[in-house]
């Protein structure tokens, strides 16, 4: 089988608020890092997420779950921010 | 997001993620205050299911950033203790954690909460649930509490096993029985009930006594979900009081799962510095009650 690659570029209006949701989400590791390798970094104001994996099914839930995170954590900012 | 069998872990996720922030805004409008009067967040890091852990634990982690103040990750079980402690002012007991997911005698030694004994299969909070719905008991206003009203019209007793392994304890065999005598119709669901409970909680007296004897402790507490059951803590205080001692148990307020236990035992710990880092702070399913290195008390 073959590995497969999702790479996903999220653009924020500032580095600080990309930086805030890679330390908010990435915290948490994937449960079974055998089947799922991800990573995550922020290069200027982009949140970079790169996911691989055999499975696309995989990928797919392991993607859908990391933007119901980023959405929180976008909300959380978009609400509390001082 | 409770549908047989139990909780699920996505849609219980999903509940958390759409109401948390609501939440963090109707505390500070009843507290008075603005998130800039804030100086720290403690979450849940676990133990208990990942998905919802994780949905809070985002908002958490989001907040302590942007409000730039320490973020502090509890165990949920040292949350139950020392919301026990404060709220009831015992001063050295053995404490006896029952819940839906725990059950543990938990004993104060040397900087950790000790776990003397636990359930080797599932708490005991899971068991009566699980009774409940093969009796096809309501879930309104919990499982358990209406285990407890069929149990006190029971009349006949029924032996079913006692399993106690040293200071452990094992609930699935009983499980298995009591569901099969369900079945058979022989017993009322009262006297099932009632049986049960009987058994289950001499299980828990015995094995929270022998814990007991072996620090010298003359004081029980106990915490969780399952300590509101008025039998259990009706046969725990002859027990106790029999050893000349003292149980102490708070009413459901503080006994059930709830924020403020976490927020109290977070500003314990920062209170002697133990926060958490950010990289540090994933959530944990297994978090282990001993895994905590206790430096707030003596």
């Amino acid at each position: 089988m073959s590995t497969h690659e999702l790479t996903t570029r999220i653009p924020f209006p500032t580095a600080r608020q990309a930086e805030i949701v890679l330390r908010s989400v990435n915290a948490d590791p994937e449960p079974v890092a055998s089947v799922l390798n991800r990573t995550m970094e922020v290069q200027d104001n982009v949140l970079l997420i790169t996911i691989r994996s055999e499975s696309l099914k995989t990928i797919r839930s392991c993607m859908s779950s990391m933007l119901d995170m980023i959405q929180l954590s976008i909300e959380t900012q978009a609400r509390f921010s001082l | 997001m409770c549908r047989p069998p139990g909780f699920l872990p996505r849609a219980t996720a999903q509940h958390h993620r759409s109401h948390v922030l609501d939440l963090v805004q109707e505390a500070l409008d009843q507290a008075g205050l603005k998130p800039g009067d804030i100086s720290r967040v403690a979450f849940t890091q676990g133990p208990g299911m990942a998905p919802p852990l994780i949905a809070v634990a985002v908002a958490a982690r989001t907040l302590a950033q942007i409000w730039d103040v320490p973020l502090i990750g509890v165990n949920h079980c040292v949350g139950h203790i020392e919301m026990g402690r404060l709220i009831t002012g015992a001063e050295n007991p053995v404490v006896l954690y029952v819940s839906g997911g725990n059950t543990q005698v938990i004993a104060y030694s040397e900087r950790r909460y000790r776990i003397f004994g636990e359930t080797i299969d599932i708490a005991i909070g899971n068991c009566l649930d699980r009774f409940a719905r093969v009796l096809g008991v309501p879930n309104d206003p919990s499982p358990g509490y209406n285990i407890e009203l069929l149990a006190r019209k029971g009349k006949r007793f029924c032996p079913l096993p006692y399993v106690v392994k040293g200071m452990d304890v094992s609930f699935s065999g009983i499980l298995s029985q009591v569901e099969k005598l369900a079945r058979e119709g022989v017993y009322t669901p009262e006297d099932l009930c009632y049986s049960l409970q009987e058994t289950l909680f001499s299980m828990l007296v015995e094995t929270t006594e022998r814990a007991m004897a072996h620090v010298g402790s003359k004081e029980v507490l106990i915490v969780g979900g399952v300590g509101c059951n008025l039998r259990l803590q009706q046969m725990m205080g002859h027990m106790v009081e029999q050893r000349g001692g003292h149980i102490y148990a708070t009413d459901e307020r503080f006994l059930i799962d709830n924020g403020l236990m976490i927020a109290h035992a977070g500003s314990e710990m920062a209170r002697v510095g133990l926060t958490t880092p950010l990289e540090s702070s994933a959530c944990s399913q297994r978090f282990r009650t001993d895994e905590v290195y206790v430096t707030w008390r003596d």
